[in-house]
Order: structure tokens, then sequence, then C-alpha cells
């Protein structure tokens, strides 16, 4: 007879295994791309195919830090700004926007819900041209600007119906007792609505984020000059060139993935400590 | 509360000095202030070393010229004809652009080009100046002017690793039969390793390469008369040629890396690739090796592309000479050969007093070329081209090359097994309306 | 109350005021080009904006209505969709429901599932196209020369059906961490006692889902199957970048815009497009999912 403390050990070895193949099976394309990025040209083209690399060379990680080569410090920077810049301000508009709707009873409520949501349908490819005419002739040529907007738009349709539904789980409760205390109505939306859900927020944050940081097609359309240019776009060129090389390609993939992943790692902290711990309990 | 009305547009001000203060780093497209002048110089050097590179010129001849400025604007080649339809729909087209004599075409028809400027550049350097292969496959369908003024070239061939070639007792295959001869000696692929390394995936590569077999044949897009010649007897051997070679090569949809790849990694002895290969055989040892071959069935076919330097019409008459001098400046000689040396062997001179002066031969980075730099210059004046037909330009294949129709016709030919007939009267007709 | 007190006080003013910017910025950015290209889908335009465009009445419609191409890219494009998001969704339910609870390595666990999702695109195609290659590639190295299970290479890309499959996974295993995030968010807001209530009440694990589980997260279920549907079907680099052979919408406007520059064409597959999604969205929103309505 297996006592509770034997089943638990088990269950929790069979958990370990079962988590290890899954992300061995998730993960393989990066093992591939860390093997790749420590070889050399010779093995990585060669065969037979080895995981762990014969002979290790960290070349292509001192090419890709060198300026000459791949200014990774100015990509990085332009890539945070837009992405940066676009999450705040989208978040910031989701607020104002999702308590709107999600709250507010007003004159075309539905019709504009809606539309904020159908709005998203049109793809993104047929919005380049008219949306390149209409920035440039306001002066927004070659800038991150820009791209900035281009994103905004892109992302806020989902944000303010992710903001909304967050909103719409809030009692109503809470915002009426707010009123009584004197709140104003910003106050009601900055003092309660908000820091009961800023694990909503930091989700639409995130996503926002991801969409401008990942984003290459405004990009390389609305960015002309060098010290503007984003990651992506110095990926592309370091991928698309027919003097391309394997360990390089691979070694950058990593590198700039790296700060994306230290600041999901941060907003997940975030989000475990600004949980709300219930308002209406009891 | 009062107080946070306050806030929230305190907040929103913030944003908005935050926009306008990063704002100053938006430029007008071109201009002029008290005499300066400003143009866009769009090019496809993308690698950060040649990015250098283009940045000196650029200040050489902001020194010489100290009221023009010009702005350099790199672009990917995957995004090139993305960003020229972009621009050009909202009548931004930079001053100077850089591209190949395909897109150059594509750009006259759409009337984006200012040829008469082109015109007067080409006449004050002095056509002789010129290779005349390279000036003949950029004149427009009239002859009269233009696509653009020839800055440097590639050219494209057999690729052959001659080492390979030797140990199993082969020399430079001249004709078809000694391509197929060897490509079926080496194809093993048990043991990784191939006769050939074609590229077959629907992509302008797989055109071009075919090009230079239906080429070698005497088969071309247009007559001279301007009619739609794919369906012929002509093609159909190139293509069924060219279907038999792609059985020795990497099975599937194979497109630049793949080429490159096995013929680096020496798992083929002959490969279709531009003159950038050449830079990953020296970096594995084996540039000495390396030759290049032009097959040969009724003619001989050197196929190349010719990068120029355009100037186009949506622009001010003041940028316009600015435009014209920024040309004129990029092919004097030294300046020619500091944009060649970018791509050492990659990049070809398109001008005789480049390609004979020591200076640019016996530069330490050319030098390991050296040997391959007379078959690559006679190359040169073979030039023959889809498109163009006894020294006629039909601007019409810069459309058809963007098209895809040929690269998908071929894809269908080479990878799904399509019937070839099939094939050449679908793509006959689609260029037929294309053309309309 | 004076007039303008009233005004301001009033709801209707207030959330205005709270969507105004939106409003202008969507109406300006998305409404105007909404606009421009109904207006040239009636046109054939030039990619010159000097040179006239000609008004041609609904014959871009009627070519595009009458291209075989057009519907078998519609149906690849609505299969291709459905199974993306549908796995994709339940696979990141699936690793969500299983990676929640506490265990070593979490933080670093849930930090590299979401790799596939933060790497930009081009980066992990051209990891595929490495992996795939007939020489040197590693999985062909494991099919052929390690499990024996081909004689040579498969030609993983080029056949339509392995394609098709090969695609799907790839956008599958890309898009799911989405799901898997939005997943997890919920479930840690799930009360504990309401489990302990029903593990009291005898449920086994898959009532427990059903009564507990499900519907906390019904809502972020409908807004990730929906969003993910409507970016899935407009896609383009990841098919497009992969193979030639998947033939999705994204693709064929693209190519309609850039490569033949028939944006009057591309246009009106656009339009045509959008009434198609509405529909489709509305479908599901109504009859498939049962929202509630607002």
């Amino acid at each position: 007879m297996r006592t509770r403390k034997q089943k638990n050990m088990i269950n929790k070895v069979l958990f370990y295994v079962a988590l290890i193949l899954i992300l061995i099976a998730l993960l393989f394309p990066f093992i591939m791309m860390l093997s790749v990025s420590l070889k050399s040209t010779a093995e990585t083209i060669g065969f037979p195919p080895t995981i762990i690399p014969r002979s290790f060379t960290i070349q292509h990680y001192k090419d890709i830090f060198n300026v000459q080569i791949f200014p990774f410090v100015r990509y990085l920077k332009n890539s945070l700004y837009i992405a940066l810049a676009t999450s705040v301000l989208v978040v910031f508009l989701g607020i104002l926007g999702g308590y709107a709707l999600a709250r507010l009873k007003f004159f075309g409520k539905s019709v504009i819900s809606e539309v904020f949501f159908f709005v998203y349908m049109f793809s993104g490819i047929l919005l380049i041209v008219p949306l390149y005419k209409l920035l440039a002739s306001i002066g927004l040529r070659n800038t991150e600007e820009a791209v900035i907007i281009c994103m905004i738009i892109q992302t806020l349709p989902t944000a303010i119906y992710m903001t909304r539904s967050f909103f719409e789980t809030i009692p109503v409760e809470l915002e009426e007792a707010g009123k009584v205390d004197g709140l104003s109505r910003w106050g009601v939306i900055f003092r309660i609505i908000v820091p009961l859900s800023i694990s909503g927020l930091i989700s639409v944050f995130v996503y926002a984020f991801m969409i401008a940081w990942n984003d290459v097609l405004f990009a390389s359309i609305f960015i002309d000059s060098t010290e503007n240019m984003t990651i992506t776009i110095g990926l592309n060129s370091l991928f698309n060139t027919p003097d391309y090389i394997w360990g390089r390609m691979m070694a950058a993939s990593l590198v700039t993935s790296l700060p994306i992943i230290i600041m999901y790692g941060i907003s997940q902290s975030l989000i475990k400590s600004g949980r709300a711990d219930g308002g209406v309990k009891g | 509360m009062k107080k946070k009305l306050v806030a929230s547009c305190l907040i929103l001000a913030m944003s908005a000095t935050l926009f306008a203060g990063c704002g100053n780093k938006s430029e007008e497209a071109g201009g002029e202030s008290d005499g300066q002048v400003t143009i866009q110089f769009m090019h496809q050097q993308v690698e950060e070393e040649r990015l250098s590179v283009v940045d000196q010129i650029i200040s050489e001849f902001e020194e010489a010229n100290p009221n023009v400025k010009v702005e350099s604007m790199p672009v990917n080649e995957d995004d090139f004809d993305q960003k020229i339809t972009t621009l050009a729909g909202s009548s931004e087209l930079p001053a100077v652009i850089e591209f190949s004599q395909d897109q150059a075409k594509t750009s006259v028809t759409n009337q984006l080009l200012d040829t008469a400027a082109m015109n007067e550049v080409i006449s004050t350097k002095g056509e002789d100046a010129f290779f005349e292969g390279a000036l003949d496959v950029v004149k427009t369908e009239d002859g009269a002017d233009y696509v653009g003024v020839p800055l440097c070239g590639w050219v494209q061939g057999i690729w052959c690793n001659t080492a390979m070639l030797e140990s199993k007792g082969f020399s430079l295959p001249e004709s078809w039969d000694d391509v197929r001869a060897i490509a079926e000696a080496f194809y093993d692929p048990a043991n990784q390793s191939y006769g050939i390394a074609l590229p077959t995936s629907d992509s302008a590569f797989t055109e071009q390469v075919f090009s230079q077999f239906a080429l070698s044949n005497g088969a071309n897009v247009f007559d001279a008369d301007g009619n739609v010649t794919i369906d012929t007897d002509a093609m159909k051997e190139a293509a069924e040629f060219y279907k038999e070679l792609a059985g020795y090569s990497m099975p599937g949809s194979t497109e630049v890396a793949d080429v490159k790849d096995a013929f680096v990694g020496q798992n083929a002895p002959m490969c279709m690739y531009s003159t950038y290969i050449l830079g990953g055989c020296q970096e594995a040892g084996f540039l000495e090796d390396v030759q290049l071959a032009l097959p040969t069935n009724t003619e001989s076919a050197a196929y190349g592309c010719v990068t120029v330097l355009s100037i186009s019409n949506q622009i001010s008459a003041e940028e316009s000479e600015a435009a014209k001098a920024f040309v004129s400046f990029m092919i004097e000689k030294e300046h020619n050969e500091e944009w060649i040396t970018m791509a050492p062997g990659g990049v070809q001179p398109v001008f005789a007093e480049v390609a004979e002066d020591t200076a640019y031969t016996e530069n330490e980075a050319i030098v390991p070329f050296a040997h391959l730099l007379e078959n690559v210059g006679e190359a040169f004046d073979n030039l023959k081209l889809f498109g163009s037909v006894d020294g006629k330009n039909f601007m019409a294949m810069g459309d058809i090359t963007n098209s895809g129709i040929i690269s998908k016709a071929l894809n269908n030919i080479l990878v799904q097994d399509a019937d070839i007939d099939a094939e050449l009267a679908t793509a006959q007709t689609s260029v037929e309306g294309l053309v309309k | 109350m004076s007039k303008v007190k009233k005004f301001w006080e009033n709801q209707n003013t207030f959330a205005y005021l709270l969507l105004a910017p939106s409003i202008i910025l969507l109406v300006v950015l998305i409404g105007y080009p909404m606009v421009y290209n109904l207006i040239i889908s009636f046109q054939d335009v030039p990619v010159n904006p000097m040179m006239p465009s000609v008004f041609v009445g609904i014959s871009n419609y009627k070519d595009v209505l009458a291209d075989k191409e057009f519907y078998s890219s519609v149906a690849i494009t609505v299969g291709y969709t459905f199974v993306v998001v549908v796995l994709s969704t339940v696979l990141g339910l699936a690793a969500a429901c299983f990676l929640n609870r506490d265990f070593k390595g979490k933080k670093l666990v849930n930090a590299l599932i979401i790799l596939s999702y933060v790497v930009p695109s081009v980066c992990l195609i051209f990891c595929w196209r490495y992996m795939f290659n007939n020489i040197y590639g590693i999985i062909n190295y494991f099919v052929v020369h390690v499990f024996h299970l081909a004689d040579s290479a498969p030609l993983w890309f080029d056949n339509p059906s392995s394609a098709f499959i090969l695609v799907c996974l790839f956008n599958i295993w890309r898009c799911f961490p989405y799901a898997y995030m939005s997943f997890i968010a919920i479930m840690t807001s799930i009360d504990k006692s309401l489990y302990e209530a029903a593990e009291i009440d005898g449920a086994s694990k898959w009532e427990k889902f059903k009564a507990v589980t499900f519907p906390a997260i019904k809502p972020t279920m409908v807004t990730v199957v929906s969003l993910r549907m409507i970016w899935t079907f407009y896609i383009y680099a990841e098919v497009k970048l992969l193979t030639s052979q998947v033939d999705v919408l994204g693709v064929y406007l693209y190519d309609m815009a850039f490569a033949t520059h028939d944006f009057g064409k591309a246009a009106a597959i656009s339009l045509i497009l959008f009434v198609f999604i509405f529909a489709c969205v509305m479908l599901i929103r109504k009859v498939v999912l049962k929202t509630d309505e607002d």
C-alpha cells in the first residue's frame, strides 16, 4: 500500500519528468539556435549535424556586440522606445476607453464598442500606403513616432476590449463606496478601478509591447535612416543578405530576445505583488 | 477631485512634450533652406560594415559640395519593392536610388524616373567610359534614354570547384553535355553529395538562374518584335534540361541559402550563384580552386545584373541638380572603386578605367579574386538578359519578374512535377495578359 | 445647477471625453485608410500618383469573385485558421492547467514557454529552415539516419499536405504562449476555496474543471479565440517564408498589392474579406460561444 507521502512523491516526479519532456519539445529549436551560435560555419553546415558543438566558438557573440557589425545598443534603444511608448499610451487610453465602455451609459455606446472591435478586422497591409501618405504629410516621415502611432492604432481596439472585460468584473459597489467617500469620477477610475485591475493592465501592457517590439512591416516603411532603426530591421538585414552567417544570425536572435524575457519576468513579479486580495469579501 | 483632473492633464501634456521633443528627429524628405539642399540616397547596402563605407563616400561628397547634404537610406533587399511602392504612392521617392536594372525598368514603366537627368550624367561621363554590355542593358525600350546610370554589376554563371572536378577527372564544363556529365558523376545523396546546387524555389533567383540556361539555348521571353515567346520549343528544351539538372541537385524547393551552403560546404562541385559566393569560399579556404564557367548550348550566355543609380522625378529642380552631382561623383574612378571594394569579388566594375586601374586590381582585398577577373570581365561583355533582345530592352520585363509568373511555373515544373507544356502555356497567357 | 456644470456632469460628456483620444486616433488613422481603400477598390490605380486612376466600377470585385484561386485561398485560410486557433487555444489551456501549481523553477519555466511568442518571426523561420535542410538539417538526420523512417529527406515544405501541417504546427507553436499567458493570469486569480468546496463534494478532476475553472475562463477564452482568429486570418510572413504551397489570403493579398501592384484589386479583396470576417465573428459570438448580450 502506498502511503500518501509516497504517492505525492511519485506524482511530483512524474510531473517534473513530463515538464522536462514538454520543455524539450517546445524549446528544441532554441536549443538548436544556441548550438549554432556557438559553432563555426564549417561545423554548422557540415554533416552529420551535432547538437553539442564539437568545438566551441564565441566569435559570433563577439561579432554581435561589435558595433561595426551589429549596433545592438542603438537598435535596442530604438525598439525599447517605440515599444514602451506604445504600451504606456495604449494602457492609458485603454483605461479611459475601457472604463467608458464598461461603466457608462451614453449615446452611441453600442455602436462605438462594435466599431472599435470591427475596425480591427482590416488587414494591416492595406493600411500602409494611405497611412504613409497621411503621416508623411504632417511631417512624421522617418520618425519613430510614426511607428508608435501605427502601433497604437494596431493594438488599441484590442486593448480597450481587454480593459473593458477586466473592468466589468469589478463589482460596482466598490465604486459606489468610493463616490460616497467623496471621490470624483477621475478619482474612482485611478484610485479604485486601476489598482484592482493591475494584473489585467499588465497583460495589456505586455500585449502592446510585444506587438510593437516584433513589428517589422511598419518599422521598415516608416524609418529611413540608420539612427532610428529597430532590432527587427537590424535582424532582417543580418538574415536576408547573400553574405549571411548562420552563427551570427542565431546569436543575434538569442541576444535580442533577452530584454523581453527580462521584461516579462519583471511583469510577472509585479502581477504577483499587485494582485488584489479581494475587495468585497464577507 | 480637481487634483486628479490636473494630474491627468499634466500627464497628457508631458506625453505631448515627449512627442514634440523627440519629434526633432523627423526630417523633411529632402528640401532646401538657406541655399542648402538635402537629398536622400536609397540603397541596398544594409550590412553595418558597408554602411560605414557608404557614409565615408557621402562625407567625401559633402566636403566637395558644401551646400548639399545627402541622407543615407539603407533598405533591405526584400523590403525594397514594398518601400518604393509606398514612397512613390505618397510622392516621397528619394532623389537617388540604387537598384538593379530590372527594378529600374519597373520604375520607368511607372514613370517615376527622370530619364533626362540620367542621360545628362551619362553623356557627361562619356558613353565610351562604360563597358558596352553594361550600357546596352540599361537603355529604355526605344533606345533613346537610360533607365539608370550603371554603377557596378555582378555576374552569374556556374561556379566550379576545380579541385573537386579534377578528383574525378573533369575539367571546366563548356557545354550542356559537360555539365550533365559532371552532375551525374557527383550525384550521391546518401553521402550528402550532389551533382550541382541549383535553386528551384518560387523566387526571382530561380528565374534568374533558369534564364541563363534558356538564353544559352537562344530562348528569351520576348522576340525582337515584342511578342511573348515563353511557350516555344527552345524554352521547353531549356526547361527540360533544367529539370534534369535539378534532379542532380538537392531535393525540394531550394533557394539562396541551400545553394550557397551546399557549395561552400563542398557537397556539390558546381553551383549557380552570383559572385557573392566567393566570400564564403574564401572563408572556407578553397577560393583558389573556384572558377566560373558559362553554359553554352547554341549560344554562350553570361547572366548578370547591372546595378544602377537612378534619379527620381518626384523631387525639386535644386534637388535634381544635387542628385546629378552625387551620381556623377559616384561614377568617378576613386569613388567607384571605394564602392566596389565594399564587396570584394562580389561586385564587378562597369568601367574600363576601374577594371584596368592597378590601384584596384592590386588592392589586397581584390587580389585573392584575381584569377577570376578575366573570365568575369569577359562575361560582362557577353551579358544576356531575359527581356533584352537584339539590343532592345523591353520595360515590361521588370513587371514580369516582379509578378513571379515565370518563377511559379518553374517551381511547379521542377518540384511539383507539373507538365512542362501546360506550365509554359499558362505562363505564356499570364504574361501576355500582364503586358496587355 | 448651471447649464455648463450640467454639461460636464453629464455622463455622455464624460464618456466622450474619455473616449475622445481613442476615437480620434482610430477614426483618422483607420477610418481614412478604409475610406481610401473603398474608393480605390472601384478604380484601377497606378503606382505613380501622378498618373490618373481609371474608374472601373465593380470590375475589380467581379475579377476577384470570379477567380478560382481566391476561393481556394479562402478555403485554405479558413481551414488553417480553424486548426491554429483551436489547437493553440487548447494547448495554451492545457499548459495553463498543467502548470497551475507551485513548483520549483516556475518563473523560469514561464519565461521559457513564452520564448516562441517573443522572438521575432524571422529568427524562428530561419531556425526552422536550418533544421529542415536536407544536408545538415537535424530533423532529416533523425528521420533518415537515426530512426530510418525514410530513405531520403522528405519534401517537407513542398508537399502541399505536409507543408500545410508544418505551417500550422509552426504557428500553433508560435501562438499558444499568448493563450497560455491569458489563461494563467485568470486561473491564478480563481479562488482556491472554490476548488476545495468542489473536492469536498467529491468532484473528479474533469468535473472540477467544468464547474470551477471553465466558467471563470470563459470570457478570456472568447477574447483569445476572437483575437487569434482575426490575426491568423491575415497572416502573411509566417506562411510565405516557409513554403509556397500554402496559399493563404495574407499571401494572396500581399502579392496583389506589392507584386502585381494592383492596389485597386487588393482593396476590393480586403473589403470582401472584411465583410466575411465580420459575418464569421458575429456567428461565433452569437451562436457558438453563446456570449451574453452587453
